[in-house]
């Protein structure tokens, strides 16, 4: 599936791990389910480790995890559905996490200038995407009313340029 | 404490916040994302499925015989520009009139899709956009529409409305919601906004240090399953206004239930978990907030306010001589300010309420030619400033007392003087079957059949206060749970049937939930049922009793019974 970072395709070089977990682990970067992680010793992982969150757990469980993890991967189940943008949020903003957060499921380019200032750093993309809007749409506005998780400019009274 | 005594830039619309080369870039960015999806629903990259919530939140819904388009009229504010645009849009794109709803907002029901951009165009060039007047986000924010005038008032609400109005715009974490979202404030303790009835209300106080505190309600709804709100904090510092909405929206964002259409509103998440588990979810989220960030500086709420045109209210000495003199020489007149006014901070002013109920209209509707009028009329005698109200009404905020009267014969020449407001013919009427397509049944014939009965003004007064509401189905747009009086229409085997409730109220003294009266009727029935319901009230009421007094005294059942016994 491509992989969206900053409005451009890139090589993903991480792979998703589901249902049975094989032992040993496959070399290279990770992704495993959030379940996985109780069920193992996480300090024998010495590779590099991302984790799929379900959008209906709440995510102070991974604060744990936090630390150790490269990647979290939050998911859409439905477009209409926007739990993942309060996840990201709290995972930004109460976790402190600073590394890739990843957006996957049913998302709409229509979406894109809010998965990122919710926190969301790149986005797994059906094979059929026009990626011509992604990249169009990462540059629809170039203002916001609100703060967002990136600390941009305040314009003036309640606006920020993005 | 009020803030119109004068206004330091006379440029600036009066009443409401005017935009900056900023705003306007937002908008027109906001319309070419539109035209763009447009195109992309055209080209089949977006299908249906995905295109319709785009469309909702620009305001465009697909109803029985057309497109409609809602327009936000933010915490009901209008200058006469605008006012005159929405008179464009009604005139060139729809059919010569336009539909002022409960929530504040204007409706055009004959609108063609390729044209919403153009139209939107058109209302950018007036400040005016359809943002979030439908989908599952941050909806309009209403406001009391005696806002910056009344003598009760602490502070002026549509500072506040405005702040949550930009906070809210394309909001990155909550512009998908389970469902829609309804905010409503008022800078008083008095509600007239029906506080308790929203996903979120706000009432103001002052507190022990008499400083301005918001009392913030959350809960509340009405819809399929109808709830009064509760008090969620009664003591927020005005400045944490935006942190302590994000953090109620983010727990209902997260934990909002979202696989049944009806148990998706904060209501039902807030009966589900109780008010004090769900107090307790929004402070442990509140207190991880960086605050500063969201910190509503005396400086940030000056420059909002700055960009507030204010009415400059002068002294008239005399004026209030001259209306008491008006209305003794003109009896017609003399009902009219007897019941559509109400009183302003400035003794030489007053507000007056322009009814858009005459007998025979469809409640809330607005002609282009009267919108038009009222734009003039505003501009003469009112600083050019109108508000829409709740209750599909008018106000006229800032009205020299001495030229009430002109007023009062400029609006009549337009239809515009219907001296019954708060009385049984100021029905609240949804579009119903007529428009909408959720509708079971038909309203607006009801709602005027009902009118028509008590059309006599002296009958009227006789009858006193008291509100209908009429809807076309259970998702309540004209508030028919807690209208003294609620008519809803219901589908029985594809007939329309009409179901009657008694003893709702909308404000938070004495907000009440009306009970059902007994099985639904035929429509024609149920217009009689409100004729028996009120001629009974007549017979049983105690001196002055208002018609909801005599209900909550008898109870319902001999209501029940002069409505069931014979039919
Ligand atoms: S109450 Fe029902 S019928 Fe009436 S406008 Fe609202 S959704 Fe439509």
């Amino acid at each position: 599936m491509p992989l969206l970072k900053n409005g451009e395709i890139m090589p993903d070089s991480w792979t998703v791990l589901e249902g049975d977990i094989p032992s040993p682990l496959p070399q290279g970067s990770i992704i495993v389910p959030f379940g996985y992680l109780s069920e193992i010793d996480i300090n024998t992982i010495t590779q590099p480790l991302g984790v799929s969150f379900p959008c209906d757990q709440d995510i102070d469980v991974l604060k744990p995890y936090v630390d150790r993890l490269e990647l979290i991967v939050l998911h859409f189940p439905a477009f209409k559905d926007g739990r993942a943008f309060s996840q990201a949020r709290k995972i930004r903003e109460q976790l402190k996490f600073t590394g890739e957060l990843r957006a996957t499921g049913h998302i709409l380019s229509d979406q894109y200038q809010f998965l990122i200032r919710v926190g969301f750093t790149t986005v797994s993309l059906p094979e059929t995407a026009n990626i011509k809007s992604w990249q169009q749409a990462m540059n629809d506005f170039t203002e916001a009313y609100q703060p967002s998780v990136l600390g941009e400019k305040r314009l003036s009274g309640l606006r920020w340029k993005v | 404490m009020n803030n119109t005594l004068n206004n330091p830039n006379p440029s600036l619309a009066v009443g409401r916040y005017n935009y900056d080369a900023i705003d306007h870039q937002f908008l027109k960015e906001r319309i070419n994302q539109f035209r763009s999806q447009i195109e992309r629903r055209i080209s089949g990259e977006l299908s249906e499925d995905e295109f319709k919530p785009l469309r909702l939140m620009n305001g465009v819904y697909l109803q029985l015989h057309s497109y409609m388009l809602r327009v936000a009229i933010p915490y009901g504010i209008l200058s006469s520009t605008m006012l005159r645009g929405l008179a464009y849009v009604s005139q060139y794109y729809d059919r010569g009139y336009g539909h002022f709803t409960t929530r504040q907002n204007i409706q055009f029901h004959w609108i063609k899709l390729e044209e919403v951009p153009d139209i939107l165009t058109h209302l950018a060039s007036v400040e005016m956009h359809a943002l979030q007047t439908s989908g599952n986000c941050i909806r309009n924010i209403t406001s009391d529409e005696f806002a910056g005038l009344a003598a009760d008032e602490i502070l002026d609400p549509r500072i506040y409305a405005e702040i949550m109005r930009q906070w809210s715009t394309l909001h990155p974490e909550f512009t998908f919601l389970p469902r829609k979202f309804k905010i409503a404030i008022s800078g008083s303790s008095t509600d007239r906004v029906a506080a308790c009835f929203y996903d979120i209300g706000i009432l103001t106080r002052l507190n022990e240090e008499q400083k301005p505190v918001f009392e913030v309600w959350v809960g509340g709804g009405l819809g399929r399953i109808p709830y009064k709100g509760k008090v969620i904090r009664d003591d927020l510092p005005p400045e944490h206004l935006l942190a302590y909405i994000e953090a109620i929206i983010r727990v209902y964002n997260l934990h909002g239930l979202r696989n049944n259409l009806y148990k998706a509103r904060i209501k039902i998440l807030v009966e589900n978990l109780g008010i004090e588990a769900y107090r307790e979810q929004v402070e442990k989220e509140f207190a991880t907030m960086d605050l500063d960030q969201y910190r509503l500086s005396d400086e940030l709420v000056a420059q909002i306010e700055g960009s507030f045109g204010r009415p400059v209210l002068e002294n008239h000495p005399g004026a209030a001589e001259v209306l008491a003199k008006h209305r003794q020489q003109d009896k017609e007149f003399d009902r009219w300010v007897k019941n559509n006014t109400h009183p302003h901070f400035h003794e030489d002013y007053i507000a007056a309420v322009v009814a858009l109920k005459e007998v025979g209209q469809t409640p809330g509707d607005a002609s282009t030619e009267q919108m038009h009028a009222l734009a003039d009329l505003a501009d003469e005698y009112a600083f050019g400033e109108v508000r829409v109200t709740h209750l599909q009404n008018v106000v006229l905020g800032h009205v020299q007392k001495d030229k009430l009267y002109a007023l009062w014969q400029g609006l009549k020449k337009h239809r515009l003087a219907t001296a019954n407001l708060g009385l049984i013919t100021d029905i609240v009427c949804c579009p119903g079957m007529d428009y909408c397509s959720l509708a079971n049944a038909r309203s607006i014939p009801v709602a005027k059949q009902i009118a028509a009965l008590f059309e006599d003004a002296e009958l009227q007064e006789k009858i006193g206060p008291i509100n209908i509401g009429v809807d076309g189905c259970i998702n309540s747009c004209a508030h028919h749970h807690i209208m003294n009086i609620g008519v809803l229409g219901v589908d029985k085997k594809g007939e329309e049937f009409y179901q009657i409730k008694l003893g709702g109220s909308s404000y938070k003294e004495g907000a009440a939930i009306g009970s059902i009266l007994g099985a639904a009727v035929k429509a024609d029935e149920a217009v009689k049922a409100v004729e028996k319901l009120i001629y009974f009230y007549l017979e049983q009421r105690q001196e002055n009793e208002h018609f909801i007094d005599t209900y909550r005294r008898l109870g319902t059942a001999p209501f029940k019974e002069i409505v069931y016994a014979t039919a």
